[in-house]
């Protein structure tokens, strides 16, 4: 059987572009889908020598196998428009290479099929005369004794007697020719075949396909196939079995690879099989895994944006056999919380364009990182691998960043069609498409901005981050100056434990009731008290909750738990305890003043020195100054080695 | 204010409905490697009198609590503390400090965690055990943290710090209880439930059947199986072995991993012939052996006799993987040759031995008799593991962590048969040296003393 007048290095050119394996593989269960097969199985070979996929679709007549299937472009036009007949799918399509997805994956592959349908064509003939060779015309290698029993023909001219009368021709059930009894002239001769009890099996040597392209043996290519048509032993109801054998080393090396040794996140990282698992139940068109608990919000729109699918994809290897559902980031066990806010619902309805889904922006780094991007599936069918449509190279600095936290689902439902708008292989999109074109506009925006669903989701993910980080400065801050009493108060202790001259002189200090401020209580609060916004949002202050602080970004709103040590301007001094007043005073007033009549501690950190420390410095450094001075009381030795021991002393060790 | 009170006085002034929280604090020491041993006992008992008659809400939070692996945080003092320098001269010895147990932020970090949806309050009456009189500088800190932690919480310090060095805590401590006198009240046992979530990795138990056994059985139903036995008296050999043998028959079936563990009060003169076969059923995992704290020369008549007994009863006595003997160092008037002495004599008796620093324990002949001398020394010197009697005796501290390595050196001989060459190779004898017990820095046990 013939490919027909097809150079056989194009032909090698054209496998190319289906890659890897999975890309190709996931061919036949899109052929399945169009073929409305509710069920298809696909299994491997205990060593991954081969593959075999059944479906229980309409299958094909020998006939339609020869006409659609293994000619270049024979069924793109036809394959590609309107709905499937029994479950009125719209159609996956192809470009009519189809069949050369796997030539460059395996040696060869073996098509069984059968279809009840009627084989109906006309074929026009210059002269009758004396007889034709059907089978020839057919093109399908059928024994002349079964196509006699299930073929019926019409012999029409042109002109007023069009139809030529039955009497006048025969099939010869030896030879398989029409005998004509006269020449009739020009004449359209319509074969009717009943298909019901025919079946074929046909084998694809693409080795042998491959092989000729070397030699560009143009008079052999015809020999690549070879197609056996027999007498079904029952009526046929269809389904389609494709078998690929002889798989290539680097294939079976790839199936066969076990999974990365260590702590692994990503799909790559997973057992050779596992990866099949995975990237066909993405790609092919199937229904979603159950959803989680804490993505309930996203079933509506799931179900709003899912077009129909398989019943049933079941996956055998060996004793392991799983129905694959197509997994999404957030059914995961371990994946992200997903907000509310956090969902971009994508609604397109424009120019025959019509797509759902949404887009899902989470608050850390998705994993595995195969579910980065979004994934465009038209009529089911990943288109290539999960995307962001250019906007990655708009992108800088945390906006770019935020793309490794966005993963998302868009299901065209029409429009983009495959011979129009995708390229061999169905790995990306024609840029000239109109479809497309409206697809990216509401995607990304228009121009160098990226704006759009991606642009509300990138934003809605930097809101988040920036409170959190916003927050977590503001606590971060809270816990130093915390930190910074917590030592000075543990090396009071400290000094006191040790006995001697030092504690003698912090008992006697501790002991005054006389205060020492001058200045500083009129000076401006320097604002380490608990915001009164975080971010922008109002805060909230809460007493015994089980986190410091929390983020309610639906009412716009931070509470934080103020009961905890860190919001405590409290400094213990040796059984006496004061306030640690915070001031902004001007440079040449005192670092820190004490007041022993009201119990507090006044610290200037408008003083000259704060600009040499970082917070927590400064403010150990001026009550460890306020402190030795007032303790040593003139004594200049003593003052500095008891604010040498409180600088030095703490109980924190960075465990 | 700080106010010294008696047990009694702590004890009446808790009232029905307070929330006590029992802490067990850090220590700040050289050396503390009896961990696997420490528990705080008189917390325990305390806590499950307070529970049954008072009617309080009691609740602990035990620094000193071994992770789920079984290891006790310990972490380098900070800055100044991090060496601690004693002795002069030829006596002089650098200690490194350290910090034993969780860091104080634990307890923050639960108080923190206790409060969010806690209905119950925070707690009323904040009570710190003290095990050791030295280790009061954690006990200074965490009183201050707690000032500021629970602002309204009445603190009180209880345990041996304030029971033998009253004035110094009365003065250091920022609580405003200092309980001078042990607490005495009717014995209902130590519970070991009010460690709520966390298991700890033993039971100690008194050498009461009454008490002992329901505790034991409490133990093993929280998945606890082992059990070191201790006594008031110092000797859980007492009355022939009687409530000990009680308490061992009627609790060693209940789990086929429940493990006996004489760590402390066990005499070799005490020991006879039928205890002797008791501790050579499985259920007995380790003893080890007290010297008497009244000679400093060994009954060695007593140990030929012991090491008999335990011949008879098939102990295996030669490698020290099940028997081991304390040996005192540090103690006043001692000679370099007389520890070395009894070091062999403990060896050749018991298969390995432990090198137990002294402590001048307060109120004792030892104490009294050289208490002037002791009063002139710092009171953190008073730890066993700086010798406090170095300079007394002339022993110089190098010297006396020479005697470790000493002892260590001779565990390791005896354990990995030196002598018997033919006796398994030597990566047998190489895994065997790793999987036993560190002898390095074995001390007392804190079970003797506790009040």
């Amino acid at each position: 059987m013939s490919v027909g007048g097809v150079d056989p290095s194009i032909l090698r050119e054209l496998s190319g572009v289906y890659k890897p394996f999975i890309k190709a593989f996931k061919e036949l269960v899109s052929n399945a889908y169009d073929a409305d097969a509710a069920d298809v199985s696909i299994e491997f070979a205990d060593n991954f020598t081969s593959a075999t996929i059944s479906d229980d679709g309409n299958g094909m007549s020998p006939f339609e196998f020869r006409s659609d299937f293994t000619r270049i472009g024979g069924s793109s036009r036809k394959w590609s428009k309107g709905t499937t007949p029994k479950k009125k799918r719209s159609r996956i399509g192809n470009k009519g290479i189809g069949f050369l997805a796997l030539a460059r994956y395996c040696d060869r592959m073996v098509v069984t099929s059968s279809s009840p349908r009627q084989f109906k064509q006309t074929y026009p003939v210059e002269e009758t005369s004396p007889s034709i060779d059907i089978v020839s015309v057919l093109g399908v290698p059928i024994d002349p004794q079964l196509l006699n029993k299930v073929c019926r023909f019409e012999v029409t001219r042109p002109g007023k007697r069009p139809k030529v009368a039955a009497t006048n021709y025969k099939l010869n059930a030896n030879t398989g020719r029409l005998d004509f009894k006269k020449d009739f002239g020009p004449v359209d001769i319509a074969i009717t075949i009943d298909c019901k009890r025919l079946g074929f099996q046909a084998t694809l040597d693409f080795d042998r396909l491959l092989k000729l392209a070397d030699s560009a043996d143009l008079e052999k290519l015809s020999d690549f196939t070879l197609i056996e048509v027999r007498e079904l032993p029952r009526e046929s109801k269809g389904g389609t079995t494709v078998s690929i054998e002889g798989l290539k080393s680097f294939v079976k090396r790839e199936l066969r690879a076990d999974r990365r040794k260590g702590f692994v996140r990503n799909v790559a990282s997973r057992s050779g099989f596992e990866q099949v698992a995975w990237h066909l139940s993405r790609c092919t068109p199937i229904g979603y895994a159950t959803a989680s608990d804490q993505a309930g919000h996203l079933e509506a729109l799931l179900e709003d944006a899912s077009p129909p699918t398989l019943d049933k994809l079941t996956l055998r290897h060996g004793e392991t056999e799983r129905e694959l559902t197509r997994p999404l980031y957030p059914f995961e066990p371990d994946a992200a919380t997903l907000y509310k806010d956090m969902i971009t619902e994508v609604d397109i309805n424009e120019g025959g364009l019509v797509a759902k889904g949404f887009l899902l922006g989470y608050e850390s780094v998705v994993f595995p990182a195969e579910y980065r991007g979004v994934s465009i599936r038209v009529r089911g069918v990943a288109i290539g691998d999960p995307t962001f449509l250019g906007a990655e190279f708009l992108l800088t600095g945390a906006h770019k960043a935020a793309l490794s936290q966005i993963t998302g689902e868009i299901n065209v439902m029409s429009g983009l069609d495959a011979v129009d708008a995708l390229n061999p292989g169905r790995e990306d999109f024609y840029e000239e498409s109109g479809d497309f074109l409206t697809l990216r506009r509401y995607f990304r925006g228009d121009g160098e901005k990226v704006g759009g669903y991606l642009g509300r989701t990138i934003d809605a993910v930097l809101k988040r981050s920036q409170a959190r980080s916003s927050l977590n400065t503001t606590l971060s801050r809270a816990a130093c100056i915390r930190r910074a009493m917590d030592d000075v108060s543990a090396g009071v202790t400290h000094l006191m434990t040790d006995g001697g001259k030092q504690a003698r002189a912090i008992r006697e200090m501790l002991k005054s009731n006389k205060s020492h401020s001058n200045g500083l209580v009129s000076a401006k609060p320097a604002g380490f008290d608990v915001p009164n916004k975080v971010a922008g949002m109002a805060v909230n202050q809460a007493r015994r909750r089980s986190e410091a602080a929390a983020i309610d970004y639906e009412k716009a709103q931070v509470t934080i738990d103020v009961s905890r040590p860190e919001w405590d301007n409290g400094l213990v001094l040796f059984k006496r305890r004061f306030d640690v007043i915070h001031k902004k005073g001007t440079a040449s007033q005192p670092i820190a003043e004490i007041d022993f009549k009201e119990d507090r501690i006044l610290v200037n950190w408008g003083h000259a020195a704060k600009l040499q420390m970082d917070e927590r410095g400064f403010l150990r450094t001026a009550l460890a100054w306020v402190l030795a001075r007032t303790a040593a009381d003139g004594d200049a030795d003593q003052m500095m080695e008891m604010a040498i021991t409180l600088l030095s002393f703490t109980t924190q060790p960075n465990d | 204010m700080t106010k010294s009170v008696t047990g009694q006085a702590l004890l009446k002034q808790v009232q029905k409905g307070d929330r006590i929280l029992l802490v067990n604090p850090p220590v700040f020491e050289t050396r503390y490697s009896w961990l696997r041993w420490n528990q705080p006992l008189d917390l325990l008992r305390v806590g499950a009198y307070l529970k049954s008659s008072k009617k309080c809400s009691v609740e602990l939070f035990d620094f000193m609590l071994p992770d789920p692996k079984g290891r006790v945080q310990k972490k380098g003092l900070i800055g100044q503390e991090r060496y601690k320098e004693v002795g002069d001269g030829d006596f002089a010895y650098t200690y490194p400090m350290w910090r034993f147990g969780k860091p104080f932020d634990a307890l923050n970090d639960w108080l923190v965690e206790r409060r969010a949806g806690n209905k119950r309050g925070e707690p009323t009456q904040v009570w710190i055990t003290s095990l050791c009189s030295y280790w009061y500088a954690s006990i200074h800190q965490l009183c201050t943290k707690l000032r500021l932690w629970l602002p309204d919480a009445t603190l009180a310090v209880l345990g041996n710090y304030p029971r033998f060095m009253l004035d110094n805590a009365v003065d250091f401590c920022d609580a405003d209880l200092i309980v001078r006198t042990p607490l005495k009240y009717a014995d209902k046992g130590s519970s070991l439930k009010l460690y709520a979530a966390e298991k700890p990795p033993f039971v100690s138990v008194p050498l009461n059947p009454a008490t002992a056994i329901p505790a034991i059985k409490e133990a093993t139903e929280l998945g606890v199986f082992r059990v070191a036995v201790f006594d008031a008296e110092d000797d859980i050999c007492r009355d022939k072995g009687k409530p000990l043998r009680e308490i061992v028959e009627s609790t060693k079936n209940l789990h086929q991993h429940l493990r006996f563990y004489g760590v402390s009060g066990l005499h070799p003169e005490r020991v006879t012939p039928d205890l002797a076969k008791m501790f050579a059923e499985r259920t007995f995992a380790e003893l080890y052996f007290e010297q008497s704290e009244e000679e400093l020369e060994l009954d060695e008549a007593a140990y030929e006799q012991c090491r008999a007994y335990l011949l008879e009863a098939e102990i295996d006595l030669s490698d020290g993987n099940k028997t081991c003997g304390f040996v005192w160092i540090g103690r006043p008037d001692e000679a370099l040759e007389g520890i070395v002495r009894r070091s062999f004599t403990v060896l050749s008796t018991f298969g390995s031995v432990i090198l137990k620093p002294y402590t001048a324990v307060p109120g004792t002949e030892l104490y009294e008799q050289h208490k002037e001398y002791l009063d002139d020394l710092p009171y953190a010197d008073l730890s066993p593991h700086r010798f406090p009697f170095a300079e007394y005796n002339g022993i110089t501290r190098n010297e006396y962590h020479d005697l470790y390595r000493m002892a260590a050196f001779l565990n390791e001989k005896v354990r990995n048969r030196s002598f018997d060459l033919l006796n398994g190779s030597m990566g047998a004898e190489l895994l065997r040296n790793s999987l036993h017990r560190e002898v390095w820095n074995l001390e007392a046990s804190p079970l003797s003393i506790i009040d």
